[in-house]
């Protein structure tokens, strides 16, 4: 018998035991994030967007640690104004959800985490200047001391993207044309629709093309009435924020929404009238969707 | 995207299914191609690969876990990979050190495949492996099924490096002693 053999043999092995396995090792990152200072703290963010909902992410107003408040979501009161608010989460979650939490694609620059949100097919004319790269060097294992300036589990050049603001959004791009976004959807206080939709993705009348995919309507339903769709995204900025805390409302469709330079943003459309955005956590917004069904092909 | 949602992507033929995978999976899966292969272009084609052979092989597979699926493709694709630049004798990766470690206990003999059933095989390897604390049966794993360094696998397993490597060194003795009370041919 060979090595070989072995480790050809290790592929065929119980199937429970190489899960009971990868999620020791995502647990034994786990226990050190409490520990931590500000990029650590991040990283709980990143595991807690995950482990909240796929769909959508979480908020956070500051960059300091906010580990003393785990799992505690608050309404701060910003410049007189209310925002959602949620600090970093404990890491009490399932393995299943931390494995996914290391699956995740970000990098950091100038201390902000940008976490993947999309790709456009046709977005050369997004790419502007190159800003740095990512060297991909962060995996569970990496110390806290790894989570430096230019560091990610993406890694490659990251650039601006034309027409949006690089404190919000960046851009990386494949060998096959691919333009992929990166929001740094954890620095920000989120007060009304608006502050995604309008300030990160532009979107506010601008939408050019949405598809929706809903209880009564397949993936890829065209919204052809785009007017009547625009009027509503409108009401959707103009929609306060609100956090939906342990008792997520279930999603019943989604809405994608692209405007003229190719950025797509996805929307849950959540069981009583509530709204959310891919990549915002357990934050939704009040505004019935049901009209928009009618306002198909 | 939840694994079940993705798979049935895979199903109705949707190529989002790919880019969902992608976006989920692609730090995980690059990791242990390039845990295999230490290189990072070699890495990434070996992952683009995974995508392909998922695209290819659902259906009619419909894995409960996606990223052990994802992961098995990826360890698998990249092993052919380096046994296909083993011309070129790429000595100290984690590769070859876990190949020696390994032949310690069992030899370097190939056996006709008809004598060495690799599903026999398999399955000796994992009711071994029930016979062991989680913590030894995730080094062994860990070492030798994702090709984590000696430093990793004590990291995860909170011990120092000596003590994971001797623990290894145990592992790989009792299963030199199983399998060949098993009768497997050593």
């Amino acid at each position: 018998m060979s090595g070989e053999q072995i480790l050809d043999a290790l592929e065929r092995v119980d199937e429970e035991l190489l899960y009971e396995v990868q999620c020791m090792r995502q647990r034994r990152k786990k226990s050190r994030w409490p520990l931590v200072s500000l990029a650590a703290c991040l990283c709980l963010v990143i595991a807690g967007i995950i482990v909240a909902q796929p769909w959508k992410n979480q908020e956070q107003v500051n960059g300091s640690s906010g580990a003393e408040k785990p799992n505690q979501v608050e309404t701060e009161i910003e410049n007189g104004s209310a925002g959602v608010y949620v600090p970093p989460l404990d890491m009490d979650v399932g393995a299943e959800a931390a494995v996914e939490a290391d699956m995740l694609s970000f990098f950091i620059h100038q201390g902000r985490i940008y976490v993947e949100c999309g790709q456009t097919q046709n977005g050369a004319g997004l790419v502007g200047e190159k800003l740095g790269t990512a060297d991909g060097s962060i995996d569970e294992w990496t110390p806290e001391s790894g989570y430096v300036e230019g560091s990610g589990t993406a890694w490659g050049d990251f650039y601006t993207v034309n027409g949006y603001d690089p404190t919000h959004l960046l851009c990386m791009t494949r060998e096959d044309g691919t333009v992929v976004l990166y929001w740094n959807n954890n620095d920000i206080t989120v007060q009304t629709g608006g502050d995604v939709l309008e300030n990160v993705f532009h979107l506010s009348g601008q939408v050019t093309g949405a598809t929706m995919q809903g209880p009564t309507m397949e993936e890829g339903t065209t919204i052809s009435s785009l007017n009547d769709l625009n009027d509503w995204v409108e009401k959707l900025c103009a929609a306060p924020a609100q956090w939906d805390g342990d008792t997520a409302p279930q999603v019943q469709g989604y809405l994608y929404l692209e405007n003229q330079d190719g950025v797509t943003v996805q929307l849950a459309l959540c069981e009583g009238g509530k709204v959310g955005i891919d990549g915002l956590g357990d934050v939704s917004f009040q505004l019935d969707w049901t009209p928009i069904a009618q306002w198909k092909t | 995207m939840e694994d079940k949602e993705i798979v049935e992507l895979y199903w109705q033929r949707d190529q989002e299914a790919i880019a969902q995978s992608q976006r989920k999976y692609h730090p995980y899966l690059t990791k242990i191609a390039y845990n295999i292969l230490n290189d990072a272009q070699d890495s990434q084609e070996v992952v683009n690969d995974t995508y392909f052979k998922a695209w290819q092989s659902m259906p009619p597979q419909r894995p409960s876990k996606l990223s052990l699926y994802l992961g098995r493709l990826t360890r698998h694709g990249a092993i052919d990979v380096y046994r296909h630049h083993a011309s070129q004798k790429r000595q100290g990766d984690a590769y070859s050190l876990c190949l020696e470690e390994l032949e310690e206990c069992c030899g370097t003999q190939h056996e006709p495949q008809q004598v060495l059933d690799g599903q026999l095989l398999a399955q000796a390897i994992s009711q071994f492996l029930r016979t062991l604390k989680p913590q030894a049966r995730a080094m062994f794993l860990g070492r030798y099924y994702y090709f984590d360094s000696l430093k990793e696998v004590a990291r995860y397993c909170s011990v120092s490096e000596s003590k994971a490597k001797s623990t290894l060194y145990r592992v790989r003795k009792n299963l030199h002693e199983y399998l060949k009370q098993e009768g497997f041919d050593l």
